[in-house]
């Protein structure tokens, strides 16, 4: 791919990547040229039409934006938590409901998500399956929220497969 | 891009602080989303590539040292945006042809030709079509500088190319957008 001169400068220049030396050859250039001092204003307003023609832009739906939410609330907690646990879920769409629900816990939990129908990791929460201390953790549970999230037996948990 | 407002967040995120993360993805949302949905074309696919990218940049903060954080979100959607073609071919084109190919797509389509269609709509309609009608690594650099004002150095570096390339790919984007739009040019 080529480019002229004068072009590379004007690109440069609406960029502020433009070095002195070169901003005094572009202004040498435009003084000469009258076609490139009317590319040079078509650049100037050209982004301002292109954002008045996407002001329509949509904004991500509530639900995508809460799940940001969610994920950057439990790796914020992750900072101080002693446990990680892994459920079994049943499908990844769980996932972040499963994760919305033990924020509400208030728990110093990470919840790490796993779903035995799509390769690991799933999307809410990265995998990190060192040093688990499952047996802590899940005393640390209420029972019923493990009913919600319908988490099967231990034997489901990674590293009790046999 | 050197923004201290985006290094204050993210070290109050690191801090542990959530709702630092909520004002960047507020402060970004619009350029970050406006180009992610340009490139794909389909508002589901944009929604899943835009948390996919704030997910990934959650899990990667803690190690972040760059100072150019939109460039760097940018480089994560970009990569996801080529693994959603990878996995979507027939949807969405990252080649870097003529436009023949496309114009061609888009009136099997809508079954009507985007000459057509083109001249159906007023400026601003007329201008996203033209512009969802460059071939997508124009298309790229076009809404990287547009949307989010980055610096061709990083644009470069996000594409992978030289800095070079990425000059002539804004520069074949505006003269094919300047014949496309030849009369609304002259607005300008």
């Amino acid at each position: 791919m080529k480019i002229n001169e004068i072009d590379k400068l004007l690109l440069l220049s609406q960029s502020g990547e433009l070095s002195a030396r070169n901003r005094k050859r572009l202004e040498l250039m435009l003084a000469a040229d009258p076609s490139a001092r009317k590319k040079a204003e078509e650049l100037d307003n050209l982004r301002d039409v292109w954002q008045q023609a996407t002001a329509d832009t949509p904004f991500p739906s509530p639900s995508v934006l809460q799940g940001i939410r969610q994920a950057a609330a439990v790796e914020a907690r992750k900072r101080d938590m002693p446990a990680l646990i892994w459920f079994r879920l049943p499908a990844v769409g769980f996932a972040a409901a499963a994760a919305a629900a033990l924020i509400a816990l208030g728990a110093s939990l990470t919840l790490t998500l796993w779903s035995p129908n799509a390769a690991p990791p799933t999307r809410v929460v990265v995998v990190d399956p060192v040093d688990l201390q499952i047996e802590a953790a899940l005393e640390a549970i209420d029972t019923s929220m493990l009913a919600l999230l319908d988490v099967p037996t231990d034997d489901a948990l990674p590293g009790n497969d046999s | 891009m050197v923004n201290s407002t985006d290094s204050e967040a993210i070290e109050r995120y690191r801090q542990g602080d959530a709702e630092a993360l909520s004002e960047l993805v507020e402060c970004y949302r619009r350029p970050l989303f406006g180009f992610i949905l340009r490139m794909t074309r389909k508002n589901e696919d944009a929604e899943d590539i835009f948390q996919e990218v704030w997910l990934k940049a959650i899990h990667n903060l803690p190690r972040y040292r760059d100072n150019r954080f939109l460039s760097w979100l940018f480089r994560i959607a970009h990569n996801l945006v080529i693994d959603r073609v990878r996995r979507r071919k027939p949807e969405v084109y990252m080649d870097d042809e003529d436009t023949t190919e496309r114009l061609a797509y888009h009136a099997s389509q809508e079954n009507h030709s985007p000459v057509a269609a083109l001249q159906e709509q007023d400026m601003h309609g007329r201008i996203r079509t033209a512009v969802g009608l460059l071939p997508a690594n124009q298309r790229e650099v076009f809404l990287m500088r547009m949307e989010a004002d980055l610096p061709f150095k990083d644009i470069a570096r996000i594409q992978k190319t030289s800095i070079n390339t990425a000059l002539a790919r804004m520069s074949y984007a505006l003269d094919k957008l300047r014949k496309t739009l030849a009369e609304d040019y002259a607005q300008l």
